[in-house]
C-alpha cells in the first residue's frame, strides 16, 4: 500500500488538497491507481491537465526506489490515514498525505511549538530556555524548525531536559542543515523524531520552508513566537497556526529592538501576550516568577569576606568586568581575582564574556548592613 | 698538485668543514666547480674570472677544476668564492702562502673584487674553531657576528687585493671598523607594558604565562588590545643567557636575517606571521629547508594573531614542535633539525562575527563552538591559558591608570623562574612549569586537602576535562611560584581556576556536543 500512496503524492500538479479529496471519494490510493479513466473523471474532481498526469504516470519505479532507500537509511513513512499522524494536522486541508521520518512518533500529547529569530539575542534565548525548561517538567512535547537560534536552542533545552522532541526540516531527513547541527539533529532521532514532507535527498529551497512552516503549525497545538525581525520566517508560521486556529502566543520585547518588530506586530494583531510559561498550559500564575531577582540563591552575606562583598555589592548594580571591577576596588589585583573565583565556585556569581554578574542574592536581617557586621572569617574557610 | 685552501658549508643552524680543491690541467680553457652546489656556486666561475682579473691577476687559460669536498653533500651559497679565487692564485703559483692549513675563507666576491657579507657566518665560525682552524678570513661587514666566538683570529678585509696582501705578509693586518656602525643602531625597546592602561587583571595572567612559560590564547572583540599586549610580552621574559642567545643567533644567521645588524641578538625574538602563512613558512623547510617560524620565534614569543583563520593543517603542523621544541625538516638531501622552543601566544575572536559580548552579537551558541573548532583539541590542548580580553572604556579607565612598567613585571618573572630553574636543575629538557610531565607533576605539585576539595567543587560546577586538571596544577604551581611560595595554596588553585575562561563558558552553552 505504501507504494501507492508514494506514487500518489509524487504526480505532478496533485497536491494535499486534491489528493484528499481523491481518497475521500476512493478510500485509498490503491482504488486511484486502479482506477480507470473514466472512473476518476465522473468522480469530478480533477482538471483535465491532472487527469491526464493520473492516468498516463502508472510507473511505480520512483517510488520503489524511494522505499528502497528509507529502508536503507532507516526512514520511516507515515500517511495520512495513519494513527500516529497528528489528528489536528489531520483536519488542516494542505497538509500533505505523505511524511518521511526519523526517530520516534509518540501518539498524541500536548504539543507546543517555539519558533524565532535564526539572529537570536541574549533575551530571546533565555526566554526560549527557560520556557521550554517549564514544559519539558511538564511533559508537553516541543515542536521546532531546527534552524538556528531560537528553534536550536528549543531543540537543545529540551533534550538537556530529556523532553520529547519533533523538528520539522525544510530538506530531507537524511541531510542536515544548518551544518553545525548535525550533532543535536542525532540527539533529536534519539529522543524524538525529525519530520520532513519532502523526498530524502531534498536540498533547500526557499518554497521549502514555507511548507514546513505550515506542516508546523498543524502540528503543534499552541505555538510561541519568541523573537522575530520585521521579515521573519517565524511569522509566516504564526499566520498559518492563526488561520489554522492554532492559539498563537508572542514574547513581548524592547521595541527599538530589531528583533522585537515581527513578535511586537503580532502581539498588536492576534497574537495573545506571552509573560509566563504556565500560560501556556492554561494557568495564570503571578508574573512574579519571572522575575530572575527570586531565583537567585540565598547567599549568607556572613560567609563572605569583605572583599567579596565589596565586589558582589558592586556587580549587583550592573555587570562590570574584571577590569572595571579592578579599578573600582583599587586593591591588589591577585586577590580581587582570587575572590572572583572562589565566589564564582561557590555559585555567587557568575563570570561570562560579559562580564561579572550575580547569581545569588543576600540575606540578611533587618536593619543591618551586611558586611559591617560580619566577623572576620579566615578568607579561605568557609568554602 | 691540487691546492687545498678550507672554507665552510651550512647543514641545519649548523656547519661543516668544506675543502676546496683546485687543479689546472692542460686542456682546452675551461672551469668546472663539482661537489654538489647550487646554481650560486656554479655562477662563482663568472665572478671568479672577472674578479681574478680586476684584481690584476691573471686568470690560468687551462682546464681548471674545483672541487668541494666531501663531495656527496649538497651545497649552496656564494661564500665559497674567496676559498676559490684563493686557492686558484696558489695552484697557478701567483701568490705563495705559508701555512693555508691553518686559514678558512668565507666571502661572496664582486666582480670588481671586493668582498661581500654573507650569511651564516656564526655557525661557520664555529664549525671553524671545532675543526681547529685558527684564522678566518671574511668580508669586514661580518666581522662583529663572527667575533661572537671566542679564542679564534677573525680578519676582516674590504677587497681580495687587501687579502692577498695580507697572507703574503706584505701589509700586517690592522684591525679596521666595520662600516656598517650606523646601521648598527640596535632596536631600543619602544613597547612597554606600562602602555597597556586599565588591563590590569589580564596581565596579572600574562604575567603567568610569561613565569611558567605557559602558552596561552585570548579572545575578544576586534580592537580590545589583543595584538597590544601580545607584542609587549617579550618584554617581560627574562634576559637570554649567552649559550640562548647564540643559538638564536644562530638561526637567523642560518635564515640570513643578521647580515645588516652583524652583533649578538640579545633581546628575545617576536615573530608574528600572517595566517596565510603556509606550513613551509611556519615550521620550516623550502628548497634548501631553511628555518622557519617556529624556529626564529626560538627562545622568544611565536603570536599567531586570528589563530582560528589559519589553515587547520599547518596550525596541526606546529603539535609536534610544540611538544618537543625542536623540528625536524627532512627532504630528499637534506635532514635538519632546528630548534623551536617558543611561547605560543595566540589571539582569536570569540564567535564567527567576533562582536560576542556585546550587543552586536547575533551569533548561536552552535556557530561559536564550530568557529573555535576550527583550533584542533591536540592545539588547545597544549595552551594552557585562555582569557577574555576585555575592552576597556578608554575615556574613564585609561586616563585615570597607570600601566605597571615591563621593567617591574620582568623583575617578578625573573624571580619566579630562578625558583623554576632551582628546582629542575637536575632535570634535563625541563626549564619551567609549563614543560613538567605527569610524573613531575606529582613531584611537585601536591595539594593540601583543602585545594583538592576545592578543585572538586570546580570541577563538578564547571564540568571540565580531565585533562584540563594537570593544566590547574600546573599553573596552581606557577601562581605559587610568583608567590614565592615553597607550597600551593588556596588562593594559587583559585586564581589557577581563573585561566580557563573558554572551557567555562563551554560548560554553560545551550549546545549538544
Amino acid at each position: 500500500m505504501e507504494i501507492y500512496w508514494l506514487w500518489l503524492s509524487q504526480i505532478n500538479g496533485i497536491g494535499p488538497v486534491t489528493s484528499k479529496k481523491l481518497l475521500k471519494h476512493f478510500e485509498n490510493p490503491y482504488n486511484i491507481y486502479m482506477a480507470n479513466k473514466d472512473d476518476i473523471e465522473s468522480a469530478a474532481i480533477l482538471n483535465k491537465k491532472q487527469l491526464n498526469e493520473i492516468t498516463t504516470e502508472k510507473s511505480l519505479k520512483t517510488a520503489e526506489k524511494i522505499i528502497a532507500y528509507c529502508k536503507r537509511k532507516d526512514i520511516k513513512i507515515i500517511n495520512y490515514n495513519d494513527d500516529l499522524y497528528k489528528e489536528k494536522a489531520k483536519k488542516c486541508t494542505k497538509a500533505p498525505i505523505l511524511l518521511f521520518y526519523k526517530g520516534t512518533i509518540l501518539p498524541e500529547s500536548l504539543s507546543i511549538g517555539i519558533v524565532g529569530a535564526r539572529r537570536c539575542t541574549d533575551y530571546g534565548k533565555s526566554v526560549t530556555v527557560d520556557t521550554v525548561n517549564y514544559l519539558t517538567e511538564n511533559n508537553v512535547t516541543i515542536v521546532s524548525g531546527m534552524a538556528k537560534g531560537i528553534d536550536g536552542y528549543a531543540h537543545t533545552a529540551c533534550l538537556k531536559n530529556n523532553g520529547y522532541i519533533i523538528a520539522f526540516l525544510e530538506h530531507g531527513v537524511d541531510t542536515c542543515y544548518p551544518p553545525e547541527h548535525s550533532n543535536l539533529m542525532n540527539k533529536i532521532i534519539e529522543n524524538g523524531a525529525v519530520i520532513s514532507e519532502f523526498l530524502p535527498g531534498t536540498g533547500i529551497a526557499k518554497s521549502n520552508f514555507v511548507k514546513r512552516n505550515y506542516l508546523l503549525s498543524t502540528w503543534c497545538d499552541k505555538l510561541l513566537v519568541v523573537e522575530a525581525a520585521e521579515k521573519s520566517g517565524a511569522l509566516t508560521t504564526a499566520r498559518f497556526a492563526n488561520e489554522n486556529g492554532t492559539e498563537v502566543y508572542a514574547a513581548p520585547n524592547n521595541i527599538y529592538s530589531k528583533e522585537s518588530i515581527g513578535t511586537n506586530n503580532l502581539i498588536k494583531s492576534y497574537a495573545k501576550i506571552y509573560l509566563c510559561p504556565s500560560q501556556l498550559l492554561g494557568k495564570e500564575e503571578s508574573l512574579k516568577n519571572n522575575n530572575k531577582d527570586n531565583t537567585y540563591n540565598d547567599i549568607d552575606h556572613s560567609k563572605m569576606t569583605p572583599l567579596q562583598y565589596k565586589i558582589f555589592t558592586l556587580i549587583r548594580e550592573k555587570i562590570m568586568t574584571t577590569e572595571e571591577i579592578i579599578f573600582a576596588i583599587r586593591e591588589d589585583k591577585g586577590s580581587i581575582i582570587e575572590a572572583i573565583s572562589m565566589m564564582e565556585i561557590e555559585g555567587i556569581i557568575e563570570y561570562t564574556h560579559r562580564g561579572v554578574r550575580p547569581l545569588g542574592k543576600i540575606v540578611s536581617e533587618k536593619g543591618q548592613t551586611p558586611g559591617e557586621k560580619c566577623s572576620m572569617p579566615d578568607p579561605h574557610i568557609g568554602f | 698538485m691540487a691546492s687545498v685552501v678550507n672554507s665552510f658549508s651550512l647543514a641545519g643552524i649548523d656547519a661543516y668543514q668544506v675543502k676546496i680543491e683546485t687543479d689546472t690541467i692542460y686542456g682546452q680553457p675551461s672551469i668546472n666547480i663539482v661537489g654538489l652546489g647550487d646554481t650560486a656556486v656554479k655562477e662563482a666561475k663568472e665572478r671568479l674570472e672577472a674578479a681574478i682579473n680586476n684584481a690584476k691577476y691573471d686568470f690560468p687559460k687551462m682546464k681548471i677544476v674545483i672541487n668541494l669536498s666531501p663531495s656527496d653533500m649538497k651545497k649552496r651559497g656564494s661564500h665559497f668564492d674567496l676559498g676559490m679565487a684563493i686557492g686558484l692564485l696558489i695552484r697557478s703559483n701567483q701568490i705563495t702562502v705559508n701555512d693555508i692549513e691553518s686559514f678558512g675563507f668565507i666571502g661572496e666576491l664582486s666582480l670588481n673584487a671586493d668582498l661581500r657579507p654573507c650569511s651564516g657566518i656564526l655557525p661557520m665560525v664555529v664549525a671553524a674553531k671545532n675543526s681547529g682552524i685558527h684564522n678566518i678570513v671574511l668580508p669586514l661587514q661580518n666581522i662583529e657576528e663572527a667575533s661572537l666566538v671566542k679564542d679564534i683570529n677573525i680578519f676582516g678585509f674590504e677587497t681580495l687585493k687587501e687579502v692577498i696582501n695580507f697572507l703574503e705578509d706584505v701589509d700586517p693586518y690592522t684591525a679596521k671598523l666595520s662600516n656598517n656602525e650606523n646601521e648598527k643602531i640596535r632596536r631600543t625597546n619602544l613597547l612597554d607594558f606600562e602602555d597597556v592602561k586599565g588591563q590590569d587583571g589580564i596581565i596579572e595572567f600574562i604575567l603567568v604565562a610569561a613565569a611558567g612559560g605557559h602558552n596561552m590564547l585570548m579572545t575578544g572583540t576586534p580592537g580590545c588590545g589583543k595584538s597590544m599586549i601580545a607584542k609587549r610580552i617579550p618584554t617581560i621574559l627574562p634576559s637570554m643567557s649567552e649559550e640562548e642567545a647564540l643559538e638564536v643567533t644562530k638561526i637567523y644567521s642560518v635564515a640570513g636575517l643578521l647580515k645588516d645588524k652583524g652583533a649578538l641578538i640579545k633581546e628575545r625574538p617576536f615573530r608574528a606571521p600572517h595566517h596565510n602563512a603556509s606550513m613551509n613558512s611556519l615550521i620550516g623547510g623550502g628548497n634548501n629547508a631553511l628555518p622557519g617560524e617556529i624556529s626564529l620565534a626560538h627562545n622568544g614569543v611565536l603570536f599567531l594573531d586570528e589563530i582560528a583563520e589559519f589553515n587547520k593543517r599547518n596550525l596541526d603542523s606546529l603539535r609536534q614542535p610544540l611538544e618537543d621544541g625542536k623540528v625536524t625538516i627532512s627532504r630528499v638531501r637534506y635532514t635538519h633539525t632546528y630548534p623551536s622552543n617558543f611561547m605560543l601566544i595566540s589571539a582569536m575572536n570569540s564567535c564567527p562575527c567576533g562582536y560576542r559580548g556585546t550587543n552586536k552579537c547575533r551569533c548561536t551558541d552552535y556557530e561559536v563552538l564550530k568557529y573555535r573548532e576550527k583550533i584542533s583539541g591536540p592545539i588547545l590542548d597544549r595552551i594552557d591559558i585562555q582569557k577574555y580580553i576585555q575592552p576597556v572604556d578608554f575615556i574613564d579607565i585609561s586616563n585615570n591608570c597607570h600601566g605597571v612598567s615591563s621593567k617591574e613585571l620582568k623583575e617578578k618573572v625573573e624571580s619566579a623562574r630562578k625558583i623554576q630553574n632551582q628546582r629542575f636543575q637536575n632535570i634535563d629538557g625541563i626549564n619551567c612549569n609549563s614543560q613538567m610531565t605527569t610524573s613531575h607533576i606529582k613531584e611537585f605539585c601536591a595539594l593540601d586537602n583543602e585545594a583538592i576539595a576545592l578543585l572538586k567543587k570546580a570541577f563538578d560546577r564547571f564540568n571540565f576535562s580531565a585533562r584540563s586538571y594537570h593544566k590547574f596544577l600546573k599553573l596552581s604551581r606557577t601562581f605559587a611560584d610568583m608567590d614565592n611560595s615553597k607550597d600551593i595554596r588556596i588562593p594559587h588553585v583559585a586564581k589557577a581556576l581563573m585561566c580557563r575562561d573558554l572551557d567555562k563558558e563551554h560548560s554553560k552553552m545551550i549546545t549538544i556536543g
